[in-house]
């Protein structure tokens, strides 16, 4: 018995010292690593970046998560293109697959006369049969793609034929047309100057015409005309970008590409990312890190060095289901106005996360007002209980199950206790939590969401996710499902506005919604937090107000 | 001492045994005290009373249910907060935004929601015995205690349930042998080849959130999802020790006896078998229980047992690598807990079994 005992404690004492060791060994080869790193920028090199949940889609014309559109910046080659550019500078358009473009006089039908000579990374020539076929797969209905809500919008731009199409997938688009090789017309129904900012988006980028009208999910290469190319896809696993070697600018702004490539290796944690990237066997972690990460990062790198803070349009908000169940109710939706700690919430997600808000707009889009009609620093509990006395009941709580949204669901829930709501039911996602929401008839009632702006304009906020007439089969982005009368109209008039009167209508919009029927509650302006290895070039860590990171910027040392 | 040692000087070595019982009862020489039978439990007791190390793990065990039982409650009410008052300021505090360490004092003002100790002291502040758990400032200490109860509730329950499945199945193939003894052996085969821990990840994918509702009102959610899950899966090994020693007991002349006046083969296994089985049935338990303290613990930190805002073991375990270079500590109370109670528990285990073998040598 005594042996035995002994014998027990002999190896927890061996079991505690290899720990021990480990622990030696592993900060001595850090310290050894940063030791050795030279400090010289070079043109080249292989980015080794991670991707925690993968990507929802590799079809470009599907694409709409952050990370997509960080690379799709650099593979497309539409249109029109915003200028790789810091601040206000990054939301210039510029002239990119079109060498220039004609407006008719009644503002309906703009003229795009291509540039020649552009090629794809296989080395066919891009034509305007080329674009005409990225425009059909963006409104067709097989393929689904989230831009064709966007280019079908009655009170926006509106595709001549293109509802029709979107519609039953039959036919063809009659306002997209070409004119001999180099010259793509597009007709709108009504004159709309937010459409040059549409073509502008990666996924209206030029595609062979042999892509098929249906989702492409595993493709071995992806052929594009930008200044890299999808080289390499397997699901789940790897995404390898390289440098197009036919990419010429032709007289557009070249596009910047320091790097040789970027290789993505999905499924790494972002405990995991962190670790091996303060190792310098990854470079950059793609979605962020555990918020327990950034306190230390920045005590030990500061904010402008391999450690970076910049400020984003990204908007968290809480989004409740007013088509049923508790939310359907006005009043209850109010004490969720009240009853969130906005500031808690934002401070859960680690040090410089954001600034608490009540608005869905943030600084960073034009018309943004500050929003006072709810607590940001506090809660009113007391106020909070008044509105939801007689109105609980239960709900079913969806969040994402990563580190970051299993503390915001934990502390959220504690706040909906606090005000009555304590009959609640937990649906974790691993990934693709907005496509669940965007599916219309779904059981969920309260989720924690977070929006970046597809292009810099109010419309992109407040009609995308607030207009009861953009709600569909799926794909919703409307996931509170509000749809009010009385509010539709007033989004479609701010909508048909221009200038100065546009966004100032769309600020006090924001305003008004919030207070008068509260689909949504708006928590923060998100901040972008970026880490990477020793291997990276700090100087080249660029911001872009569309993408965060210009990655085409980006440079090895 | 001076009688004593006279009554030794007055025995001499021819005396024998008569004298030597006279001086070892202290009785007059020549009066032999009648030996006085011992009963079965009480020499398994005295075997195990001469095992300091397994009653020292008899007596942790009984302080830590204790400690399950009403150290949480009692420990909530003198601190003033619970183990799921969530303090922001306490998760991330410093330049390093790490959460507290051991000893601290936390602010009333970080409260969410402020807690009975805080109620009428907004400025005062909080003790936290052994620090923050994590970003969400919930008091390390607490969740201990109360982490216990969890562990506990789920290992013992867990256990109970294996146990009696694996003894009814056990006995019932032991006994009958032939095709009933086939069958059951067979069905035992396929659920020790059954993927479990895929099995446990399908259910909390789809009907986890529906089971764990179901609480009897006296567990916290989750804890009766495992215990199915466990004892649907792990009855099997008791089954198969059962099995082995009832097809050793059926051949005992007491069995045959009282199958000769007509006992029935139920009354047989109930009052005949099944007692003969005391002794492996409690040594296997103790055993069984540290098994699923380590299993929960395992499933929490996978994040596929307990929620993680019950307070369990396992999902103290799942937050402190978060911290390990700058926190280890918070990786180290949840460990030493399981480790410390799961040690107890095996080597309870191993006295008990060395206890009711009286051929055991020490």
């Amino acid at each position: 018995m005594y042996k035995r005992l002994t014998l027990s404690l002999a190896m927890l004492a061996v079991g505690a010292a290899m720990l021990a060791a480990s622990g030696i060994a592993s900060t001595g080869s850090a310290h050894k690593q940063g030791a050795s790193q030279g400090s010289v920028a070079k043109q080249g090199g292989i980015l080794k970046a991670s991707l925690f949940a993968g990507i929802e889609n590799i079809d470009p014309q599907r694409s709409y998560y952050v990370p997509e559109w960080q690379y799709e910046w650099l593979t497309a080659r539409p249109l029109l293109n915003f200028a790789h550019a810091t601040g206000g500078r990054g939301y210039r358009l510029l002239n990119e697959g079109a060498q220039s473009y004609t407006v008719s006089r009644d503002g309906k039908t703009y003229t795009f006369h291509l540039r020649h000579g552009m090629k794809f990374s296989n080395g066919t020539a891009i034509t305007a049969a080329n674009y005409k076929h990225t425009f059909l797969r963006v409104l067709n209905p097989a393929v689904g793609s989230p831009l064709a809500s966007f280019l079908t919008d009655p009170v926006s731009v509106n595709i001549k034929g293109a509802l029709a199409y979107n519609t039953t997938g039959k036919g063809s688009v009659s306002g997209i047309a070409t004119k001999g090789k180099y010259t793509f017309i597009i007709k709108l129904v009504s004159a709309n100057a937010l459409l040059p900012t549409l073509v502008a988006l990666p996924p209206t980028g030029a595609e062979p015409t042999n892509l098929p009208l249906t989702p492409i999910t595993s493709p071995k290469v992806l052929p594009s005309g930008g200044r890299y190319y999808v080289a390499s896809y397997t699901p789940d696993r790897q995404i390898k970008i390289r440098l197009n070697k036919f990419y010429k600018p032709l007289g557009a702004a070249p596009m910047p590409g320091n790097l040789a490539g970027i290789d993505y290796t999905i499924g790494i944690q972002q405990d995991q990312a962190l670790l091996l990237t303060e190792k310098g066997q990854l470079d950059w972690p793609a979605d962020g890190l555990a918020p327990t990460a950034w306190g230390q990062l920045f005590a030990k790198y500061g904010t402008k060095g391999r450690a970076q803070v910049f400020s984003t349009s990204v908007s968290d908000y809480v989004t409740m289901n007013t088509s049923k169940g508790v939310f359907a109710n006005l009043a209850a939706r109010k004490a969720v106005e009240y009853g969130i700690n906005r500031n808690s919430l934002v401070k859960i997600r680690g040090p410089r996360a954001g600034y608490p808000q009540c608005s869905l707009l943030t600084p960073a889009i034009p018309g943004y007002k500050r929003c006072t009609v709810y607590p940001t620093n506090k809660q009113d509990i007391a106020k909070a209980k008044s509105f939801s006395k007689g109105h609980t009941g239960h709900i079913n709580y969806w969040y994402t199950a990563s580190t970051t949204g299993t503390l915001i669901q934990r502390l959220a829930s504690s706040q909906l206790n606090a005000i009555g709501y304590n009959n609640i039911d937990y649906k974790p996602f691993q990934s693709g939590l907005f496509t669940a929401l965007g599916k219309k008839g779904n059981d969920y009632d309260f989720a924690i969401v977070g929006w970046s702006a597809d292009f810099p304009d109010p419309y992109d906020y407040i009609n995308k996710l607030l207009s009861g007439q953009t709600i569909q089969d799926v794909q919703n982005n409307n996931t509170s499902y509000f749809n009010n009368a009385a509010a539709n109209k007033l989004m479609n008039k701010a909508a048909a506005l221009k200038g100065a009167a546009r966004y100032s209508a769309y600020g006090n919009l924001d305003t008004t919604i919030q207070k008068n029927w509260a689909p949504i509650a708006g928590i923060d302006n998100r901040n972008d937090r970026e880490f990477f290895s020793s291997r990276v070039d700090t100087k080249s860590i660029v911001q872009s107000p569309i993408y965060e990171i210009d990655l085409g910027k980006l440079a090895l040392k | 001492m001076a009688t004593e040692q006279k009554e030794r000087e007055l025995v001499g070595s021819q005396a024998g045994l008569a004298s030597a019982v006279a001086v070892e009862s202290h009785g007059e020489f020549g009066d032999v005290e009648a030996v006085r039978a011992r009963g079965y439990w009480e020499q398994v007791w005295r075997r195990f009373r001469r095992d300091k190390v397994a009653i020292g793990s008899g007596v942790f065990i009984i302080l830590l249910i204790l400690v399950a039982a009403v150290g949480g409650p009692i420990a909530k009410h003198f601190l003033g907060h619970g183990p799921n008052d969530l303090n922001l300021d306490a998760g991330s505090h410093g330049i390093d935004a790490l959460p507290v360490g051991p000893w601290s004092h936390v602010p009333c003002s970080g409260f969410a929601v402020p807690p009975a100790g805080c109620v009428g002291h907004p400025a005062g502040h909080q003790l936290y015995i052994l620090g923050a758990d994590g970003q969400l400032g919930n008091d390390e200490f607490l969740r201990l205690l109360y982490g216990a109860r969890v562990s506990l509730e789920v290992a013992v329950l867990s256990t109970l349930g294996v146990m009696v499945i694996g003894i009814i199945l056990g006995t019932i193939a032991g006994y009958y042998r032939g095709w009933i003894d086939t069958a059951i052996s067979r069905v035992i085969e396929l659920t020790m080849v059954f993927p479990a821990l895929l099995f446990i990840i399908a259910l909390s994918a789809t009907v986890g959130p529906q089971l764990n509702h179901i609480t009897l009102g006296v567990f916290a959610p989750g804890v009766i999802t495992l215990v199915i899950v466990f004892s649907l899966f792990g009855w099997f090994y008791p089954a198969r020790i059962m099995r082995a020693q009832v097809l050793s007991l059926r051949e005992k002349e007491f069995v045959e006896a009282a199958r000769m006046i007509g006992a029935s083969d139920t009354r047989i296994m109930r009052s005949h078998v099944v007692p003969h089985l005391i002794a492996p049935i409690i040594v296997y338990s103790t055993l069984t229980v540290a098994t699923y303290i380590l299993l929960e613990a395992g499933l929490s930190f996978l994040g596929l047992g307990i929620n993680s805002a019950i307070p369990s073991w396992g999902n103290l375990l799942s937050t402190g690598p978060q911290y390990y270079l700058t926190q280890p500590w918070l990786m180290v109370w949840p460990g030493l807990a399981i480790l410390l109670t799961t040690l107890s528990f095996n080597l309870l285990g191993d006295g008990l079994r060395d206890a009711f073998d009286p051929r055991a040598s020490r």
